[in-house]
Parts: C-alpha cells; sequence; structure tokens
C-alpha cells in the first residue's frame, strides 16, 4: 500500500543541520498494523508526517500504490489525505467553538462524505460510548472522551489508513485501554493503522512493530 | 458547513471580531461623516461666495470698465443675444450669464443706477444654481440697499419710475459699493423705458474652477473666448474666483488626508488582529490540512469573516456617519437647495471601499497564514 524507500528527512536547525530520518526503508500492508516506537527524537512523528503526506521527504522516494507521493503537488497531496487517511494527535486538536457533533460532522463535510451523515455520526458515537456527550463542547468533556471524538473524526469518513501520533499520551490506563482495544477493532475490520508511540506497552497492538533510533530504523518485529 | 464554522468561531472568538468591527465602523462613519458634511459645506461656501456675485464680467474691447463699476454713461451697446450664443458655446467655462443693460436716471430725485437684467442659462447647468440671479417680472424691481434707502422702498411697495409703475419684490443686502445704488428690473421692460430694444452693454458671467488652479482656469477662458468672440475681453473678480477655489480645497481635499490616516490605522488595527488570530489558530488550520482541505478553503475561512464583518461594519458606519452629520451639522450648515441627509446613493460605493481596506488589512495575515508549516505545528509540543 505505502512503500518509503531510502527515505530521509533534514530539516535545518540554527543554521545546522537535523536528519530526523536517515535511509528509511518501510511497508506498509493494507490491513496492516504497525507501531512504531522510538525515544523522544527519534523521528518517529516525522515518518509518520510523511506518510501522511503532511511534508516532503529531503530523499528518497515514498509511493502510495504505486504512485509517488513524494512527488505530489501540494494539492495532489491533499486529496490523498482527504481520500484515503485520517489522523490522529496526541493533543486531539477539536475545534472549540463546535460541538462533539458538529467536529465529527467537519470532517465528513470537509471529504465529501456520501453517505447518511447523521447516522454516521450517531453510530459512531454508540461505538464509542459517546452518544450522549455529542452536544456538548470540547472544554465540557474529558480527555478521554475528547480522544474518542478526535478518533470518530478521523474514521468517520471512513478512510483507509488511520495515522495516530501518540494517541494515548495524555490519556489514563484505563482511557488509553479502551483506546486501545477501538484501534484493534477498527483494524480487524480492515483499517490500516500506523501508530507512532514511546509508550512500550502498545507494542503488542499491532501485527508489526518498528524502532526509530535518530531518524534510522533499527528493529522490525 | 463553511459558513457555520466562520460563524461560531466568529461567536466565540468574539472580542477580535468585535475589535473588526469597531475599527472599519469608526472608518466608515468618519468616511461617511466627512463626505456628507464636505458635500454640504462646499456647497454652502459655493453659494456665499455667489451671493457676492458674479466672478466674471465680459464686455466690448472697446468698452470702458470704469463706466461699469461707476454706473457712468458712454458703454457701447451689444446684440441682447451675444450671451445666447455664449451660453450655448459650451468650450467656454463660464456659466450662469446674465444679460446686463444699464443707465443712470433720476428716480424721484434720486440719482440711481437702472440695470436691465435677464438671466441666460447654459443647457448643462444644476436647476439649483441656476438661481444665482433670479429673472424679475415685467413690473418687478429688486432694489440695491442704498436705492431702496434713498427711495424710502420696502418689499412690498409701489414705485413709478420714467412713467411706469412697479412693485418691489427684494431688497439686497447691503455691498458697499455701486451696486447698492442699483435698481433692477427686467431686461425688456429696461430696454424699452430707455428705448434700446435688443441691445446690451454688457455680461456677467460665473467661472467654474476645474482647470487645477485659478490662473489655469483664467488663462483657458481667456484662450477660448477671444478665439470664438474676438471682440470681447473678460476680466475676473479675482477674490471671489479665489474663495470659491480655497472652499472646494478646504471643505473637499483637506478630509481626505485625515481620512487616509484613519484608514492606514484601521489597515494596521485589522492586520494585526489578522496576525495574531492566524497565530491562535494554527491548530484549526492544521487539522483541517491534515484532512485534507484546500488552502484556498482555510484562507476563505478567514477572508469571507473579514468580507462580513466589513459589510456590517459598512452598514453601521454609513448610519452612523450620516446620523452625525444630520445631527452637527443641520444647525449651522444651511443650504436651502440641498439638505443634509442620509445619502443612499453613497451606500454602494461605501460598502465596496470598506470591503477593500478589509482585503488589503488582510494580505499579511493571509501571506503568514500560507507560510504555516502544518506538520509542524500539530506535532507541537
Amino acid at each position: 500500500m505505502i512503500e518509503a524507500r531510502n527515505l530521509t528527512k533534514t530539516y535545518r536547525s540554527a543554521g545546522r543541520p537535523v536528519h530526523a530520518l536517515e535511509g528509511v526503508d518501510l511497508d506498509v500492508a493494507e490491513g496492516d498494523f504497525i507501531v512504531i516506537h522510538g525515544a523522544s527524537g527519534s523521528g518517529k512523528t516525522t515518518l509518520l508526517m510523511a506518510l501522511g503526506g503532511m511534508l516532503r521527504p529531503t530523499s528518497g522516494s515514498l509511493a502510495f500504490r504505486g504512485q509517488r507521493l513524494d512527488r505530489f503537488a501540494y494539492w495532489k497531496r491533499a486529496r490523498y489525505r482527504k481520500r484515503h487517511v485520517g489522523f490522529v494527535f496526541q493533543k486531539f486538536f477539536l475545534l472549540p467553538y463546535l460541538t462533539a457533533y458538529d467536529n465529527i460532522r467537519m470532517s465528513l463535510s470537509l471529504r465529501g462524505y456520501q453517505g447518511d451523515r447523521k447516522q454516521r455520526i450517531v453510530d459512531l458515537a454508540t461505538r464509542l460510548g459517546m452518544a450522549d456527550r455529542l452536544t456538548h463542547r470540547p472544554s465540557q468533556l474529558s480527555v478521554g472522551e475528547q480522544q474518542r471524538i478526535a478518533m470518530a473524526r478521523a474514521i468517520a469518513a471512513e478512510p483507509e489508513i488511520i495515522l495516530a501520533d501518540e494517541p494515548t499520551g495524555n490519556l489514563d490506563q484505563a482511557n488509553a485501554k479502551t483506546f486501545a482495544k477501538f484501534l484493534t477493532n477498527e483494524n480487524r475490520q480492515g483499517r490500516t493503522i500506523v501508530l507512532v508511540t514511546h509508550d512500550t506497552s502498545l507494542l503488542d497492538l499491532g501485527n508489526r512493530s518498528v524502532e526509530l533510533r535518530s531518524g534510522k530504523l533499527c528493529a522490525s518485529a | 458547513m463553511f459558513l457555520k464554522i466562520i460563524a461560531r468561531q466568529t461567536r466565540h472568538n468574539w472580542v477580535v471580531a468585535l475589535l473588526i468591527f469597531l475599527a472599519m465602523t469608526a472608518l466608515v462613519s468618519l468616511y461617511v461623516y466627512s463626505k456628507n458634511t464636505a458635500a454640504f459645506s462646499n456647497r454652502s461656501m459655493q453659494l456665499v461666495m455667489k451671493n457676492m456675485g458674479h466672478n466674471l464680467l465680459i464686455l466690448p474691447k472697446e468698452a470702458d470698465p470704469q463706466a461699469v463699476y461707476c454706473g457712468a454713461e458712454g458703454l457701447p451697446l451689444i446684440p441682447e443675444d451675444t450671451t445666447t450664443q455664449m451660453s450655448k458655446s459650451l468650450k467656454l467655462a463660464s456659466r450662469y450669464y446674465v444679460s446686463v443693460l444699464q443707465e443712470t436716471v433720476d428716480v424721484a430725485g434720486h440719482s440711481l443706477v437702472l440695470t436691465g437684467i435677464a438671466p441666460v442659462a447654459r443647457k448643462d447647468e444644476s436647476r439649483e444654481k441656476r438661481n444665482m440671479v433670479l429673472p424679475l417680472g415685467a413690473d418687478e424691481l429688486r432694489l440695491g440697499s442704498e436705492a431702496a434707502r434713498k427711495l424710502g422702498a420696502e418689499v412690498g411697495s409701489s414705485l413709478k419710475i420714467l412713467g411706469k409703475q412697479f412693485h418691489t419684490v427684494e431688497i439686497l443686502p447691503p455691498k458697499a459699493g455701486i451696486d447698492d445704488c442699483r435698481v433692477y428690473m427686467n431686461l425688456a421692460t429696461c430696454q424699452e423705458l430707455l428705448g434700446k430694444e435688443g441691445q446690451i452693454q454688457y455680461i456677467l458671467a460665473f467661472l467654474c474652477l476645474h482647470a487645477g488652479s485659478l490662473e489655469k482656469a483664467l488663462a483657458l477662458q481667456e484662450e477660448k473666448l477671444s478665439s470664438d468672440f474676438p471682440g470681447f475681453r473678460q476680466i475676473a473678480r479675482m477674490d471671489i474666483a479665489e474663495g470659491r477655489y480655497l472652499a472646494r480645497l478646504t471643505t473637499s481635499k483637506s478630509l481626505r488626508y485625515l481620512l487616509a490616516i484613519v484608514a492606514a490605522a484601521t489597515v494596521v488595527v485589522v492586520a494585526v488582529t489578522g496576525l495574531q488570530e492566524v497565530h491562535d489558530r494554527r491548530h484549526e488550520t492544521g487539522i483541517m490540512i491534515a484532512m485534507g482541505v484546500s488552502q484556498t478553503y482555510v484562507v476563505g475561512l478567514y477572508l469571507v469573516k473579514t468580507l462580513a464583518l466589513a459589510l456590517a461594519a459598512s452598514v453601521a458606519g454609513f448610519l452612523l456617519g450620516s446620523l452625525l452629520a444630520v445631527q452637527f451639522t443641520t444647525p449651522f450648515l444651511v443650504v436651502n437647495t440641498r439638505p443634509v441627509t442620509f445619502l443612499w446613493t453613497q451606500f454602494p460605493a461605501v460598502a465596496a471601499l470598506t470591503c477593500a481596506v478589509a482585503v488589503a488589512a488582510e494580505l499579511v495575515p493571509i501571506a503568514k497564514l500560507l507560510s504555516l508549516d502544518p506538520s509542524a505545528i500539530l506535532t507541537e509540543q
């Protein structure tokens, strides 16, 4: 599905080059659940952003179903994300002025979801145990509830790939467990998931885990 | 969803929206107020200048202007239709022509200047300006202040001049000149009484100064008069001309500088507020881009919101500016021909101008918005 070959990403910080990724090779097959782990600053998030078409690699190739994602124009990468990718972040980034319902609906609207939007939102909220919280604003929800709404927003338009960046970083153990279970269920239904974490307890969640050290892929299990 | 996001975001961040709205309302109200009052104070000054008299005397080259100023004998006669010919020549900048025939006569033992007048309008003159010198009926008199004093006349009183009965319709305010001693009457009646049918001696006119400067306007008029009417010359009353010109400068043009300063301040307020907003909403921008929305969509969210605020501000500013103009200027700015009022026809231009200022002010925040790196924003610690 996604093939990364000899991927590098170099930033400049205070005039000096910082190598976030160095020669990374990674294959993501359809239905995979890959956990990328590593210490802070190891390049996990940079790799995730590259896979999501949010940044261009400095060199190497990145292909989605044979098409060179790294060569896509800005609008084409936006279309790729719109059609195929759902992001979940550690900080959720829910829009504070919209209700939980509207936050999910925004995703459906922006991605041009063709089905019954209201029904889809209610179904998702029910699955996530949030049916009675849809009229609440993010500030009226607990951290765990906010993450569930962020998850619902990411998968609402049924993207094929979910890219999750430290999604349990702000959650307590119970919420993290619920969230992990939800991800596993999504994967069982055929959704491809790439999860970035520094929490080693989540390594068993996926069918595959890889470790990044200083921008280099070190181990794959 | 697009409009819902804008509406909810505006309500959520109402302080910023209010600040932008107030800044633009202040600009619009000042613009409308100054435009409104400038137009009317300009018109008021025009009328004051016009009441001082015509600023152009056109007479045959061989005529001695001293005779005009003193009401003396010896002015050559010219055909009355000369004025009509001049009024038809739109190449001349002069207008509001008045044909004049004068002669010093004895009225009830007093030596007064009998002055026959007939206004001749150009076809492109507006009705409100044609009343500079109102025509007189066959048996009507308009008296200079000194003539009225000598004759003991009042408005409505009857007078017999050269055997014909007249009644006084107006007594003019004093001007401390020969005009105070004039007895104005209908030109045809005057010609008949003096036995000079179809003839006049000189023409009064008003030169409109639209050529950029006094000297340029006068030179242009001189050039056209000598080419089209070579037997005539003109004498300008520079004080009236200059007063009129300065009135235009002070009432219309100087306000533009003030307006430019306020417009610049508004642009700065909106731009700085916009920059802050782009920074505050960067996560929202980042997550939208992660969802695959286009930059146009994100820019549209900012621009449409600002344009909506600009439109609202143009309505509020227009009403406020007009109201202030009416409330503050009506007591002292009296222009009979055109009262200070709400100039609704100006609203489309006001709204367009406000939107233009809003868009100009949003250019810097939009540039900042487009330069954001969403991947960096979404991974901020």
